[in-house]
């Protein structure tokens, strides 16, 4: 792809760029969008998809040309280079048909142009994986420089990461793989350890929720998508710190006209025995000879993590349908350290691990299947097996010392005294339909709906457990029209949203250990959105949108996860009203993006202690957030490309007046980060050693602001708990040649202490080689 | 003049011979906390956060007292005070924490040991006190440097444990007089917290020697004192030194019907339970309850569960038990009659009765959805009344008078 940063011209006079969009079989294809990256300028193509694109006389273009990015609903994006010469010809384009044909018209995150800048009457944000793709990095790397994005990290590889969009996170976000949510999407147990290779983009929708997802998400959606085929043939490599191998494999190819066959698969194995301790870490400290705290500076020691995953598909498409078959196997095994909301709390010998034996695919109409309805089915069966073990009596310290025998087995509580040897079975069923009508070229009606099932069941050797099966279902139907007046200026989106869930529960009550046999649960719960998007100029767009959504309790919820969360059938939906307003403006190569959120929500399903021996989740917060967030893109003396962004977020705990926490009206929810920000650095170089080769460095710094471990209102200053301020420096440098591509970087460069989730102390600084070799190209 | 400055001299030379004196004799034991109250609150356990708890020492305090000048502990807790200090120790986290208290009362943390799983802890001079680990070791620490002296083993009180089931010493009772050290023992099916033995069992500890002395056992009903230690509220001494212990069979859930709860007797001087005393809490009519603070006269109070608060809306007992202070007769083994202005109290967040100096009334809490608050109970009136709501349940108070 070639690169804009060479010699620049202007227009003599204004100029139009005129041509066609159409399908492989000379189709027009109508509402194609066309976008210059080099100006950011961008037009739909008409109903017989003919498009216009207006340059005034002093916009900016390199001599070598002129990179036009073309996307269309259903069909692969295509860069193409236009040069001087041929302005004034006209363009013929033709796209081709990619596996899902009923995305919704996005930018990709390959292009070149601003990533702020989207149609879309949602709020959403395009996260670019472009170069984070060669790069030693992770979906966590791709969304914690994005504003309005925060990620709750867990330490190291294997941790529990969260995502906190727009002040909202954990179970209230859902991640999508390729329109499967990601647990039914055989790609393994976390999104953290696919790489990133693997994706085209990553798109976050912040508040109203398109209706295709057929989710329940509460406060977003991170949707990853593969289906650009550029990206799917490369093989990589990765040595890091702390014992730290990664490898990739991704591989499509062409089975006659009508076949793909591909394969993804990923390794990666770490000690993650990077340094924890000392500095303002008060939680890693051993006692000397006469019992009194010692704080010290030591490695992980117990804390290694190992994944794979073997993906199969197998595609086909006709003129009528296309479809896609996948298989996978995943297996995952993680030692854990300490207990994770009390650090001082060391485990030596417990770990868990994780199987997943999945299949499913899709099956859509193709190209010719007719020009107003379209339709497609997304489904999945997967067979997880879910074991901890932690059974032993002994008790170390962050030395690795033994130094003591415990009574009774299990590590993780400490003195409590609950070992475990539990094993989940789980089956879960996944099945998505939709169908678009095209009413006309203005307007679209598109219906989803969406089951999943859950059905499981607990082995113990320390307790006895039902044996039956609980099971849990969830429907969430959806129906949306998506209508554009004064000539596309204006977009907008009304959607109706429907909620059921009933399940069973046959497992046993913590407290009694009788059978919750028949303890049958079920509620509906129903929602509503509306986005608008107006175009205001070619450079500005303005949003807003408002969704009252649902989230229903995860099965997790319901049922317990088997280890440290027992069944309830107490749990209502969780319910949220959000309020988006955007604004987003592009003045020559800068473009300023703000969005001010606001969300109220109801009944926040969390996991409380209050029966320390049957943790349960409930419904028992109410929560106020409101927030702004800033993100400028802006090229600097021609040479850097700058993205900065801050955001600031105002979450107030609102307990009823009933509730017998009143006292906390109003207060700042605690262990939440409330204001943090990115600054990136970029500049390229072509050529550098030859023609072919390209070279880029980069710079990272994320920010975040100390915060509050607990209540901001309880307590001295000076005994809060407090996760402290801090700054966090990465350098990244790639080399690309030929089909080559080599990274060598520095994560936390200045080794900084680094804390997020319960003052979980994450890794310091770590050097990353990465080697990325593209095949077949 | 000349008399002015001599008596200007005395005065300076009598003062600095005072601040001598002190310096030749110090004990952390000579306090600036007397007719102070030092409390702690549970706070949190909302908006996915583990509950936490709030330190403070009042000498006055209002209607409502807030956490605005508390210290900020991440977990729950016992308390002892001695001296301008407060020893902190949390029911699960690993470090036993000591406060100096300062003149305003505000709190500086001095002194932290490393001690997991800590059930209890009590202080009995300046030189010595002792830490309660339920994983059943006893440690002996020197409250002036903050240090550990040594660690006594009650490994040997484990022989009851098979791999699942566990035993838990919740609670230590140090009888003052002769610094025998009564520790409850309870065997304990770990899930569900349901017992696994029919029988009272009490380990004896010399606190002088340190030498662990034998278990005790009486099978007329089970589970003695409190499983988490709250200042000894399971055991109660009397004027005559007698110490009475109450069995809650069951503290409130999993109560074993075929044995009734019931109050037993260490008379004074010895280290055995009186075979000859056994009030029947079922028999009297007061049924399952917890805790005991004698009050002199052959009278104690006790927590009473109260059946009809108990069940959830799976019939299924929870830790949450309602509970409420009934006055009874020790020498006649009957209920004298159910305190009145006090609602109930839940089990979770500790049950105690601090006795003030006059013995004429105690403090208590009353923790609860509907409020978190310190009542006051007149011995002599049997009626209870709100001194002040708390912001937080009360987990643990010390009076210092």
């Amino acid at each position: 792809m070639p690169l804009m940063l060479g010699s620049i011209s202007t227009f003599a006079q204004s100029i139009s760029l005129k041509g066609q969009v159409t399908d492989t079989t000379s189709q027009p294809l109508a509402f194609a969008l066309v976008i210059s990256e080099a100006t950011g300028s961008y037009v739909t193509t008409d109903s017989v998809g003919l498009f216009q694109l207006n340059f005034k006389s002093d916009q900016r273009i390199p001599l070598e040309g002129m990179v036009l990015s073309v996307s269309c609903l259903g069909y692969a994006t295509q860069q193409i280079t236009i040069r001087h010469e041929h302005f004034e010809s006209f363009q013929s384009i033709k796209l081709w048909p990619k596996p899902s044909i009923l995305e919704e018209v996005v930018v990709t995150a390959k292009q070149k142009v601003s990533l702020l800048l989207q149609p879309q009457a949602e709020a959403v944000s395009m996260v670019s994986t472009e170069h984070l793709s060669v790069n030693a990095a992770n979906i966590n790397d791709a969304l914690q420089y994005s504003s309005g994005i925060k990620v709750r990290l867990g330490g190291g590889e294997g941790g529990n990461n969260q995502y906190m969009i727009n002040g909202l996170s954990g179970n209230t976000i859902r991640i999508y793989w390729d329109d499967i949510p990601f647990e039914y999407s055989g790609y393994g147990k976390m999104p953290v350890n696919i790489p990133l290779g693997f994706a085209s983009s990553v798109n976050v929708y912040k508040g109203v929720l398109p209706v295709r997802f057929g989710a329940d998400a509460l406060g977003g959606v991170i949707e990853m998508k593969s289906d650009n085929a550029n990206v799917n043939n490369q093989i990589t490599y990765e040595h890091a710190s702390f014992k730290t191998h990664k490898a990739s494999l991704a591989l499509s190819d062409s089975i006659g006209q009508k076949w793909i066959l591909g394969m993804n698969a990923f390794f990666t194995s770490s000690a993650n025995n990077y340094y924890v301790g000392k500095g303002n870490n008060t939680q890693v400290f051993v006692a000397d000879e006469l019992g009194r705290k010692q704080f010290i500076r030591v490695r992980n020691f117990h804390n290694a993590f190992q994944t794979y995953l073997l993906r199969p598909t197998l595609s086909f498409q006709n003129n009528k349908i296309k479809g896609k078959a996948w298989t996978s196997y995943a297996s995952l095994k993680k030692e854990i350290q300490h207990n994770r909301f009390d650090p001082t709390i060391v485990v030596g010998e417990a770990f868990w691990t994780d199987e997943k034996w999945a299949l499913g695919g899709r099956l859509e109409s193709g190209p010719s299947a007719g020009d107003k309805f379209s339709w497609l089915l997304n489904y999945s069966y997967t067979y997880e097996k879910l074991h901890l073990i932690d059974t032993s009596k002994k008790a170390y310290n962050w030395k690795a010392a033994l130094i003591d025998y415990r009574p009774v087995g299990g590590e993780i509580l400490n003195y409590a005294a609950r070992p475990f040897n539990s094993i989940y079975y789980i089956d879960k069923y996944f099945l998505n339909g939709r169908l678009i009508y095209t009413i006309n070229k203005n307007h679209h009606w598109i219906t989803s709906s969406t089951l999943t099932v859950n059905r499981r069941r607990t082995v113990d050797d320390f307790r006895n457990i039902s044996t039956t099966p609980s099971r849990y279902m969830k429907i969430v139907a959806g129906t949306s029209l998506k209508s554009k007046f004064l000539k596309d200026k204006l977009q907008n989106i009304v959607s109706l949203k429907y909620y059921q869930y009933t399940g069973q529960i046959a497992e046993l009550d913590g407290i009694t250990a009788e059978p919750l046999d028949n303890a049958k649960i079920d509620g509906i719960s129903a929602g509503c959105s509306e986005a608008i998007s107006l175009r205001m100029s070619d450079r500005s767009f303005l949003k807003a949108s408002y969704e009252y959504a649902t989230r229903l309790p995860d099965p997790n919820e319901i049922l317990g996860n088997g280890f440290f969360s027992f069944p309830t059938i107490k749990l209502l939906p969780e319910r949220s009203h959000n309020l988006n307003l955007s604004l987003t403006h592009q003045v020559k190569s800068w473009v300023l993006a703000t969005n001010f959120f606001y969300r109220k929500t109801r009944d926040l399903i969390i996991l409380l202690g209050t029966d320390f021996r049957n943790p349960t989740y409930e419904n028992r917060s109410n929560v106020v957030t409101r927030g702004i967030e800033f993100a400028f893109d802006f090229r600097l003396f021609d040479v850097f490309q700058t993205q900065a962004n801050i955001t600031w977020q105002d979450l107030r705990y609102r307990p009823d007046r009933s509730d017998h926490d009143f006292f906390l009206y109003n207060d700042q929810l605690p262990n939440t980060p409330y204001l943090f920000a990115n600054f990136s650095l970029e500049t390229k170089k072509e050529a550098l050693f030859n023609e072919e080769d390209q070279a880029a460095l980069r710079y990272h710094i994320h920010y975040t602001h100390e915060y509050f471990l607990l209540w901001k209102s309880q307590g001295t200053a000076g005994s809060k708990n407090i996760i402290p301020e801090q700054w966090i420096h990465q350098l990244n440098l790639t080399y690309r040649h030929q089909n080559f591509s080599y990274a060598a970087e520095a994560h936390n460069l200045f080794n900084s202490y680094a804390y997020d989730h319960f003052m979980t102390q994450l890794p310091g600084r770590s050097f990353h080689l990465k080697i990325t070799r593209q095949l077949f190209n | 003049m000349n008399k002015l400055y001599q008596l200007i001299i005395i005065c300076l030379t009598l003062s600095l011979t005072s601040c001598g004196d002190d310096d030749a004799s110090p004990s952390i034991a000579d306090n600036a906390l007397s007719g102070t109250y030092a409390m702690l609150t549970n706070v949190g356990e909302t908006a996915g956060v583990q509950g936490n708890s709030f330190l403070q020492v009042l000498s006055e305090y209002d209607s409502t007292v807030s956490n605005a000048t508390a210290t900020e502990n991440t977990n729950k807790g016992t308390i002892e005070t001695y001296g301008d200090y407060i020893f902190f120790a949390p029911f699960f986290s690993a470090d036993v924490k000591r406060y100096l208290v300062n003149e305003d009362h505000s709190l500086t943390l001095d002194g932290e040991l490393v001690l997991p799983g800590v059930a209890d802890i009590a202080v009995i001079s300046d030189t010595k006190g002792f830490i309660l680990q339920n994983a059943f070791e006893l440690v002996e620490f020197n409250p002036t440097t903050f240090t550990i002296t040594t660690t006594i083993s009650l490994q040997q009180f484990n022989d009851k444990i098979t791999e699942f089931p566990f035993s838990r010493a919740g609670e230590m009772f140090i009888r003052e007089s002769d610094n025998k050290i009564f520790i409850a023992l309870n065997y304990i099916e770990n899930m569900t917290f349901q017992h696994i033995d029919d029988e009272v069992a009490i380990a004896v500890v010399d606190g002088n020697t340190n030498e662990v002395e034998k278990r005790i056992t009486d099978d007329r009903s089970y589970s003695p004192g409190m499983l988490i230690g709250s200042g000894g509220q399971g055991f109660s001494i009397d004027e005559n030194n007698d110490i009475y212990i109450s069995c809650s069979a069951g503290y409130g859930f999993q109560a074993n019907e075929l044995k009734s709860p019931g109050i037993l007797r260490i008379k004074s001087g010895t280290t055995e339970i009186d075979p000859d005393y056994f009030f029947d809490l079922n028999a009297a009519g007061v049924g399952s309850s917890v805790g005991i603070l004698c009050i002199g006269g052959n009278e104690a109070y006790t927590f009473k569960r109260n059946l009809n608060q108990i069940n959830d809306d799976f019939s299924n007992v929870t830790i949450a038990a309602a509970h409420r202070p009934v006055k009874i007769n020790l020498s006649t083994k009957s209920l004298i009659g159910e305190v009145s202005g006090y609602a109930y109290t839940t089990f979770l967040n500790g049950i105690w009765m601090k006795p003030f100096n006059d013995g004429t009334k105690c403090y208590l809490p009353l923790n609860s959805d509907d409020e978190n608050a310190v009542y006051e109970l007149d011995f002599t009136t049997n009626v209870a009344t709100k001194r002040y709501e708390t912001i937080g349940a009360v987990i643990s108070m010390e009076l210092v008078q």
